[in-house]
């Protein structure tokens, strides 16, 4: 479709692509496909939390150039296969919304590793908003990224065992050495 | 020998001639010729109809299938079984160079016995008598049954009551003298004896055997129990009308055969039982004699009212004629209106006296077909019925009308009772079925795109009877049959259920191949569908399938299911159904 930024797959034009296939071959494709897409497009989009219900009517699994919609059912049996690697998690067990990590938390780790050990500052506290929300971070591709995901990406390197987070006061801050 | 060779359907079953109705099936049946076992004919069915009997081997059935002829068959006996063998029916056949109906074959053993041609008769009861031949025991004077294989080197029977075996030359003597059970042919020369007892019976009812002048009413005699002779016209006209018949003749050649002879009897051996309903199906048939329906003429009235049926309506001048009873004659208009109005009631008449009773519908049967073909036609002639179903529908009901005794239908009571029975029905209506469909006339499968759901077939099926409806339960029963059977359809259940028979040759596979190429050929066609991109081709609904291949809704919609699953089709469940797409995640 002429138009659609390229991370938009070609199915997306295609009306069976927004019904889940019965086949289980033609499933897997098509799932594969699903979280491609649903990938690309939250990290075009710099989106963190997906609400499934909100997102339904989102371009993602909507498509009006020829009015076909993923129904709901399959959206979360994709976002569940997400989950199943750590690319997604829910934030509730009644599943109405997902934290999306286009990157794994492992991935996500390495790169703030990376950012601090780059920018000198190893052994220092920072708070996990100045992580997120600071003014030197917003060029980083974590920047907005939401707290519990954060927290959940920190968890990987103090599991390494090169970071500690610690509560000051409401907030918590991190150090990594 | 008098076998013939025999066509048989698509579905293996006997090819029936026209007018030639089955009448009784058991299979587990094997095949003598003579005393000897025919080889490759040991198991398989045997079909009785009202012309013949058909011998089907289970294995290699087109190869090893035999008919034979009612019309050839002189008279069959009934042998119950012992022990190990099984019962049979022996069919002993009308010698090949003798004419039709004849009785006799000249007894080539009896050398002061000539042969005489004795008038042809074409009805006799004489078939059943002809083994009443006996001998004499001279121990205890008993009258032994006549061993029907006696021979120079066949074992002589003992008495039945003494035991004791006789000397051979009693069996030959009963054999070659004109015994009691005899009857002379006219030009004989006579024993003193058989002379005495002609001058006795000439007066009274008098025993052959022990001379003792019964009661004229008796039929067997007071002192010994012999069967007495009984008067009926037939005896004077076939002895000449001298003699006066002495007991129950009985044909020379029985005994006379020479042991080198070929005898010409055929025998069904019943290993799976079966063998009391079949012979009484026999007896039936032998008496009612179907084969000379043939040539027999019809009723007068209803031949002259025949005429009348198969009329045109616009052929005026005919129908004049035909009505005798307007004397006067008139012309113009209204002579017009009478002549069609006379038409109208003679074929009124022919219908309400058709179907007055079954009888008379029966033996109408005919003349009701007529009609309703010349319905058929003024229909197709008619330019008016430009409507095309409703000329079909009221040519589908004048066929129907015809109610002609479909080859199709196998009927419980057609089928032996004995311990196999119910997998023998289905089995048999398995076969029957299969024929149906095969039917070039009808070719209901071809209609329907080569698959047709089981409660349609039902319908159609049990349409196609017309009486003697068949259970829905027998039809499946039958229809799981026919892989066993390898018939040339075969019973294919799709996923949700839904049971369909369709074409042997026509595979998943196949059909598989049919929709996709199909699809291809659509997406060739210019996009209709604007909106939708190019590379996708187009989409189909089970109803264009349906369309295409004439499959029903449920059969297109299950076909098309079956293509998904194989992974050629996937599906787009929108608005307005399921719409299917040529599947682009199967290559990758």
């Amino acid at each position: 479709m002429a138009g659609l930024p390229e991370y938009y797959p070609d199915f997306y034009s295609f009306p069976p692509f927004f019904t889940r296939q019965p086949n289980a071959a033609s499933w897997s494709s098509q799932l594969a496909q699903w979280r491609a897409f649903v990938l690309a497009y939250c990290r075009a989009h710099k989106l963190w939390r997906l609400n499934l219900v909100d997102a339904l009517a989102s371009p993602l699994f909507t498509n009006k150039d020829i009015n076909r919609h993923l129904p709901l059912p399959t959206i979360r049996e994709v976002v569940d296969d997400l989950a199943a690697t750590a690319n997604a998690e829910w934030t509730s067990p009644d599943k109405s919304a997902a934290y999306i990590y286009w990157r794994t938390p492992d991935d996500f780790a390495t790169q703030i590793y990376t950012y601090l050990d780059d920018t000198a500052q190893k052994g220092t506290v920072l708070t996990l908003l100045e992580l997120t929300d600071g003014d030197d971070t917003t060029s980083q591709e974590w920047y907005g990224m939401e707290q519990p995901m954060l927290e959940r990406c920190l968890a990987v390197l103090v599991k390494r065992g090169v970071a500690q987070v610690f509560s000051v006061g409401d907030d918590k801050g991190v150090k990594v050495w | 020998m008098a076998f013939r060779k025999l066509d048989l359907t698509p579905a293996l079953r006997p090819l029936l001639l026209p007018n030639e109705a089955l009448l009784f099936v058991q299979d587990a049946v094997g095949l003598y010729e003579g005393r000897y076992k025919v080889p490759n004919h040991q198991n398989g069915s045997a079909y009785l109809t009202t012309h013949r009997i058909c011998f089907v081997n289970n294995d290699e059935s087109r190869k090893y299938s035999a008919a034979l002829d009612l019309k050839d068959v002189e008279r069959y006996d009934l042998y119950n079984g012992f022990l190990k063998s099984s019962p049979k029916i022996t069919l002993y056949m009308r010698p090949s160079d003798a004419p039709l109906g004849s009785e006799y074959r000249s007894a080539s053993r009896s050398p002061n016995c000539t042969p005489v041609q004795t008038p042809p008769r074409s009805s006799t009861p004489l078939q059943s008598l002809s083994v009443n031949r006996q001998w004499i025991c001279p121990i205890c004077t008993f009258p032994n049954p006549f061993p029907s294989n006696f021979g120079p080197s066949a074992p002589i029977p003992p008495c039945l009551t003494c035991g004791v075996k006789p000397n051979r030359s009693v069996l030959e003597g009963a054999m070659n003298s004109p015994a009691p059970a005899t009857r002379p042919p006219s030009k004989e020369p006579y024993s003193d004896s058989s002379l005495l007892q002609v001058g006795i019976h000439k007066s009274k009812n008098a025993c052959p055997r022990c001379t003792f002048i019964n009661d004229q009413a008796l039929r067997n005699c007071e002192i010994c129990g012999e069967i007495l002779s009984v008067d009926d016209a037939d005896d004077s006209l076939a002895s000449g009308g001298s003699i006066s018949r002495t007991e129950s003749p009985s044909p020379a050649y029985i005994g006379s055969i020479p042991s080198g002879e070929q005898i010409d009897s055929v025998k069904l051996s019943f290993r799976g039982g079966g063998e009391k309903p079949f012979m009484e199906k026999l007896k039936g048939a032998m008496v009612q004699r179907k084969w000379l329906l043939e040539q027999a003429p019809t009723i007068p009235t209803i031949t002259a009212g025949a005429a009348n049926l198969t009329l045109d309506t616009r052929d005026g001048d005919l129908a004049t004629s035909n009505a005798p009873e307007t004397t006067e004659r008139v012309v113009g208009v209204r002579g017009l209106e009478r002549q069609s109005r006379n038409l109208r009631m003679n074929n009124e008449r022919a219908i309400a006296g058709a179907f007055e009773d079954l009888e008379a519908l029966m033996s109408r049967a005919k003349e009701i077909i007529a009609l309703a073909e010349s319905f058929a036609t003024q229909l197709s002639d008619n330019p008016s019925l430009a409507n095309s179903d409703a000329k079909q529908a009221l040519s589908n009901s004048a066929a129907l009308l015809a109610l002609r005794p479909t080859d199709f239908s196998v009927t419980k009571d057609q089928i032996s009772s004995s311990s196999s029975s119910t997998s023998l029905y289905h089995a048999e209506l398995a076969r029957s079925i299969a024929d149906f469909l095969a039917d070039d006339r009808r070719s209901i499968l071809k209609k329907e795109g080569g698959a047709i759901t089981l409660v349609d077939l039902w319908a159609i099926y049990n349409r196609a009877r017309g009486i003697e409806l068949i259970s829905p339960s027998d039809l499946e029963n039958a229809a799981k049959l026919f892989d066993k059977l390898q018939l040339p359809v075969r019973l294919r259940q799709f996923k949700s259920g839904l049971l369909v028979v369709q074409e042997r040759n026509k595979t998943d596979e196949k059909v598989a191949k049919s929709v996709l190429v199909w699809l291809d050929s659509l997406s060739e066609v210019e996009p209709w569908e604007l909106k939708t991109n190019k590379r996708w081709g187009r989409s189909i609904l089970a109803r264009d399938a349906a369309e295409n291949f004439g499959w029903s809704i449920a059969v297109a919609t299950e076909e098309l299911e079956m293509v998904e699953e194989r992974g050629g089709l996937c599906r787009e469940v929108g608005v307005e159904g399921v719409r299917w797409w040529k599947n682009p995640w199967n290559s990758n």
